[in-house]
């Protein structure tokens, strides 16, 4: 909190609290009407926070939290220099061979390939590497593409979960409450393991069972040659070599006291180095030019604006308001809290985008440490949060940015993703996997 | 100088109930690799065009994505291209009909059409803007024939 802070002066005599919290409401309404680009709509906000005099520059700078912006670009970086070597694409079609071709093993293992991917990438860019292939597949084989394109939403969005860099919301989580690659995988991916499994014999019960392909499909399947999906062995053994050292420095960064944002842009400015090195000094230009506008400058932006939106309504009080209003309504009872952070982060975020939703929670579980004896008291509610916003999202079409990437593909390919169809299936299984996570943290840190 | 001085008045044009095979044949009869494509009243409706037909031989994917750099690792033979294709080869065009592709008037500047051809159509419809009626084609060779005129 900046409470005892100089506070500029507010236009036309405005209350801070209002005026700031009309400011988030309204942010957050054109977010979901989805009419403006969201990046536009939060440097507006951000923007107009500014100029009502809730925060000065300083300030809404100070919010901007650069460890989450630097974990964002590097890792977007990283990412878009190794899946031009192909080795994504690579890991796909071995999985569909190492089934032979089999439908209901193929499902089985691009769930979990899926899974493997999200929770080391950004889940937009597991999907946008996944679903090609699967499309690809599933018409070789002759069997629908929706059930394998359902499962993938689901298992990115279940992947992420596990780790600090697999979701935004937990690489926010992870930088605001300093917790480090090894506390989200110690915590976190022992539940998701199990969620995970469930999916599985969800899926396959639902579909894999039912589906079956013709000798000769199968065959076209098994023609598919792995090896020829790289189109570039060398890129593709640095892309790995530097992959491996960021994740070692995510698992050490405590240890060599790294913070998660300096490991990422490190990491992709070492890939950089080795995949320009030796090249003219204009093609380099070229080469860096392409691989800088890989980044999504339109997240880094809505983040930017974001933080600096909730850095407004933190600093005019709403947010330790909301705590108290929380904690009143839970009895300051931690276990109460806790399982109520978590089902309505899960709500919440099938609904409204997960991001800004976090970004605004973070603060206000923050300032509730006093009434749970400090910062490591909050720790069961970071999880809570954690499990809720990333796996509510799975609950509607319109719940995480992958489910509305993997259903624009599928429209393209004609595989129709309808929002009442998707959710007859998607609520009760987000609700599952909400409730297995109930019983986890009640039995891990509440019990 | 504008685009009526290349324009083919009466080019021939398909109707959007041809299929993908009367377009295939059409398009190797008259030498073209596109084709305007016109409602049962003349209105403009699209153009079809090669690559659209070689996106109905290639897996459905490529049309949805831009993801997939390379086929090389899909080892298919000419039999299995062709079975794709063959599959949808009695699919109307409007099922690869492209509805954005520029729209020349009557008075269109030569130096624009030049410009579209630079970025890579074949022929550019030319069109009334208020009847809709195709009022005839331009072609790169025609523009090609016309540049090289005394050069």
């Amino acid at each position: 909190m900046h409470g005892n802070e100089t506070v500029t002066q507010v236009i036309f005599g405005l209350d801070p609290l209002w005026a700031s919290t009309g400011l988030l409401a309204l942010t957050y309404a054109t977010i979901m009407t989805e009419r403006v680009n969201r990046a536009i709509v939060a440097l507006i906000g951000a923007g107009l926070m500014i100029s009502l005099g809730v925060l000065n520059q300083e300030l809404a700078i100070r919010g901007i939290d650069f460890n989450t912006i630097a974990l964002l670009i590097g890792m977007m970086l990283i990412v878009a220099i190794t899946r031009k070597s192909g080795v994504f694409q690579y890991v796909a079609i071995w999985s569909a061979k190492l089934a032979n071709a089999n439908p209901a093993g193929i499902l089985l293992l691009l769930t979990v390939v899926t899974a493997l991917f999200s929770s080391l990438l950004d889940n937009v860019t597991t999907v946008l590497l996944v679903a090609p292939v699967t499309l690809l597949i599933t018409e070789e084989l002759k069997v629908p593409p929706y059930p394998f394109l359902f499962a993938e939403i689901f298992a990115s969005n279940i992947g992420g979960t596990a780790t600090l860099i697999g979701d935004p919301p937990n690489i926010i989580i992870g930088s605001a409450a300093n917790l480090s690659f090894n506390d989200f995988v110690l915590n976190l991916t022992p539940v998701i393991l199990i969620v995970l499994l469930v999916q599985v014999v969800i899926g396959h019960m639902l579909w894999g069972r039912k589906m079956h392909a013709s000798p000769e499909a199968k065959a076209r399947v098994m023609g598919l040659s792995e090896r020829e999906a790289i189109t570039d062995v060398r890129l593709m053994k640095q892309a790995l070599f530097v992959l491996g050292l960021v994740i070692l420095a995510f698992v050490l960064a405590r240890f060599i006291h790294m913070e998660p944002g300096t490991i990422a842009i490190f990491g992709a400015a070492l890939l950089l180095l080795l995949d320009n090195f030796g090249h003219p000094a204009e093609e380099q230009t070229h080469r860096v030019i392409h691989a800088f506008n890989e980044v999504e400058w339109i997240t880094i932006f809505f983040f930017c604006g974001l933080f600096i939106v909730v850095a407004g309504v933190e600093h005019a009080g709403l947010l330790r308001l909301l705590a108290e209003q929380l904690l009143a309504a839970t009895g300051g009872d931690l276990s109460v809290t806790v399982l109520t952070v978590l089902w309505a982060s899960a709500f919440l975020s099938a609904i409204v985008d997960n991001i800004p939703f976090v970004a605004t929670m973070i603060p206000l579980i923050k300032s509730m440490a006093p009434n749970f004896g400090g910062t490591e008291g909050l720790l069961p509610l970071w999880w809570a949060l954690s499990l809720g916003a990333c796996l509510g999202g799975n609950g509607t079409l319109i719940g995480a940015s992958a489910n509305l990437t993997v259903a624009g593909i599928g429209d393209r390919a004609g595989v129709p993703f309808r929002f009442f169809t998707y959710l007859k299936l998607a609520l009760p299984m987000m609700l599952v996997s909400v409730a297995i996570s109930h019983v986890y943290i009640w039995l891990r840190y509440l019990h | 100088m504008d685009c009526q001085t290349m324009m083919t008045a009466s080019p021939h044009a398909l109707r959007g109930t041809d299929t993908v095979r009367a377009a295939i044949n059409a398009m190797l009869e008259h030498r073209v690799s596109a084709l305007p494509v016109l409602d049962g009243e003349g209105r403009y409706l699209g153009v079809v065009s090669v690559p659209g037909l070689f996106g109905l031989a290639l897996p459905r994917v490529v049309r949805a994505t831009t993801a997939m750099r390379d086929l090389a690792f899909l080892h298919e033979a000419l039999p299995d291209i062709k079975r794709r294709l063959a599959e949808n080869a009695d699919a109307p065009v409007t099922a690869i009909l492209q509805v954005d592709a520029p729209l020349l008037k009557a008075d269109t500047s030569l130096i624009e059409a030049m410009l579209y051809f630079y970025r890579g159509h074949s022929m550019l419809p030319v069109v009334d803007p208020v009847s809709k009626k195709l009022l005839g084609v331009v072609t790169r060779v025609a523009a090609l024939k016309l540049l090289a005129e005394r050069l």
